[in-house]
């Protein structure tokens, strides 16, 4: 006896070692099945082989509940102000060894460090999930499935689930939303509808099928709570507009175009140079609009020059003939003004 | 720690023995290792009954033998086929043979060779166990005692 407990405390320390590597297996066996294992030994008395003796043990695998939930990607969602059904997603993996349900929840940060950095200083509004029914990782409006929660999610499976948004107009470049989908495990029940929640089982551990928390602490979540969470975010990209309005005085009728004065008759030009600040989204219909003072009349002889260039802050006079007079007031849409780039309107006035 | 593993992993075969009819009797018992947080707040490692068993635990085969009869059983082989939801984890009663093809053939881990896709062949590990044995030469009249191994669920 002495020596088997001897040989069992160097097998119990061999074991710590053993055991400390990490299991392979993502979920694993199913709950509720049965590890049967029989032992036979084999042996002789007097050289004759004898019947064999067994002996077998049955265990129960228990439910185990483990969720991930993770961010879709690794950037975040670059959004302009006011745009509409901005997209950010997450993963949610069913680590656990059964089928379950998972109930869905957004909750908006207030404050704090966003997914990806910098400080979340605003929220989204009309908030909606979807599930990646096509499985392509990309939200496809009009094919993936707006849900509420997950159903019927089989052990170690993977949903894709987007958070669909609005952002609010107003904001400027760099200001960051932080959203946070939560995954709480729910029975699989029937499908079609939400179990209820799951619940540990309470109490001595039984033969049968207990149930266990197994999710971790990881990314700042609670071990053990049956609900997994994680955060993703929306930056905002907007345009950073700038208009400079110049003049210059191309002739009066005196002096013709040598040192002319502002006097009645004199003709003018008006150069409105917009630019785009660096590191903004780009542009895009940009529309401009000035109305002449009384005491000036439109050229309609040099028209009105669009998209043309600035060199060194002087406005070139240059672009392709747009725009339109009406109502006296001049207007004109510039094509997309790119990042630390800037569009001119040009146009001419005679002083009454 | 140490002594109330060794402890805790006897006292049921113990208790169990006598049984089973015929010279030589066999007891297996599996427990489950978990791992708690202790009263000093540190996790310790906790050896019980196998009622609470989910994947990732580690188990703990024991298997209790005696020679009941009256003259020496020879030839003894204890020989256990993996359940095909627990992988091997090591740990064990030092002269145990290995099969890594379901009890073909058998030998100390480290003359087993595995096959591979290509034709060839590699060196067996631990996780391509799946049938652990000890063999003793002869057990004596009442001479007893206990081998153990160490698994995973998978």
């Amino acid at each position: 006896m002495t020596r088997t407990m001897r040989l069992l405390a160097t097998a119990s320390v061999l074991a710590v070692a053993g055991t400390a590597a990490t299991p392979a297996f993502a979920a694993g066996t199913t709950a509720g099945s049965t590890i049967t294992n029989t032992v036979t030994v084999n042996y002789q008395v007097g050289g004759v082989s004898q019947n064999s003796v067994t002996a077998t043990d049955n265990l129960t695998v228990d439910r185990k509940i483990n969720l991930v939930v993770a961010q879709l990607g690794t950037t975040t969602t670059s959004v302009s102000p006011g745009q509409t059904a901005a997209v950010t997603g997450f993963t949610v993996t069913n680590s656990s060894n059964a089928t379950l349900d998972f109930a869905l929840a957004v909750t908006q940060q207030s404050g704090g460090t966003a997914a990806h950095g910098g400080t979340d200083n605003f929220n989204v509004s009309n908030i909606k999930l979807y599930l990646d029914t096509n499985n392509n990782g990309v939200y496809d409006a009009g094919t993936d499935t707006l849900i509420t929660y997950l159903d019927e999610v089989a052990a170690d499976a993977t949903k894709t689930v987007f958070v669909v948004s609005d952002i609010p107009l107003g904001r400027s470049t760099g200001d960051v939303a932080d959203v946070r989908l939560t995954a709480t495990a729910a029975e699989s029940g029937a499908a079609g509808s939400l179990g209820i929640t799951v619940t540990q089982t309470a109490g001595a551990n039984t033969s049968g099928m207990d149930t266990v928390f197994a999710d971790t602490n990881a990314n700042g979540n609670t071990a053990g709570d049956g609900a997994s969470f994680a955060d993703n975010d929306y930056t905002v990209l907007a345009a950073a507009l700038t208009a400079v309005k110049t003049s210059k005085i191309i002739s009066d009728p005196i002096n013709g175009s040598t040192n002319p004065k502002m006097i009645p008759g004199a003709t003018v030009e008006y150069c409105i140079a917009v630019s785009n600040g660096a590191g903004s989204a780009t542009a895009t219909s940009v529309a401009l609009s000035d109305p002449l003072p009384a005491q000036t009349t439109y050229l309609s002889a040099f028209g009105i020059k669009l998209n043309g260039t600035v060199t060194a802050g002087a406005c070139n006079a240059d672009g392709t003939s747009g725009g339109s007079f009406a109502s006296n007031t001049v207007s004109g849409t510039l094509n997309n003004i790119a990042a630390g780039s800037t569009s001119t309107m040009v146009f001419r006035i005679t002083i009454n | 720690m140490r002594t109330s593993l060794a402890l805790l992993a006897l006292v049921a075969p113990a208790a169990a023995l006598a049984q089973t009819p015929g010279a030589v009797q066999l007891v297996s018992s599996i427990k489950v290792e978990h791992v708690r947080k202790g009263p000093d707040g540190k996790p310790q490692r906790v050896v019980e009954e196998a009622k609470k068993v989910v994947p990732g635990d580690g188990l703990i085969f024991s298997f209790a033998y005696r020679n009941a009869g009256a003259k020496p059983a020879t030839g003894f082989v204890i020989t256990d086929p993996l359940p095909a939801n627990v992988a091997f984890a090591g740990g064990e009663t030092p002269g145990a043979l290995y099969s890594v093809d379901r009890g073909k053939s058998w030998g100390p881990l480290a003359s087993l060779r595995v096959p591979t896709a290509n034709g060839g062949s590699r060196a067996a590990t631990s996780a391509d166990v799946n049938g652990i044995r000890w063999a003793f030469p002869a057990i004596p009249p009442g001479g007893s005692g206990q081998v153990s191994f160490r698994g995973l669920v998978k």
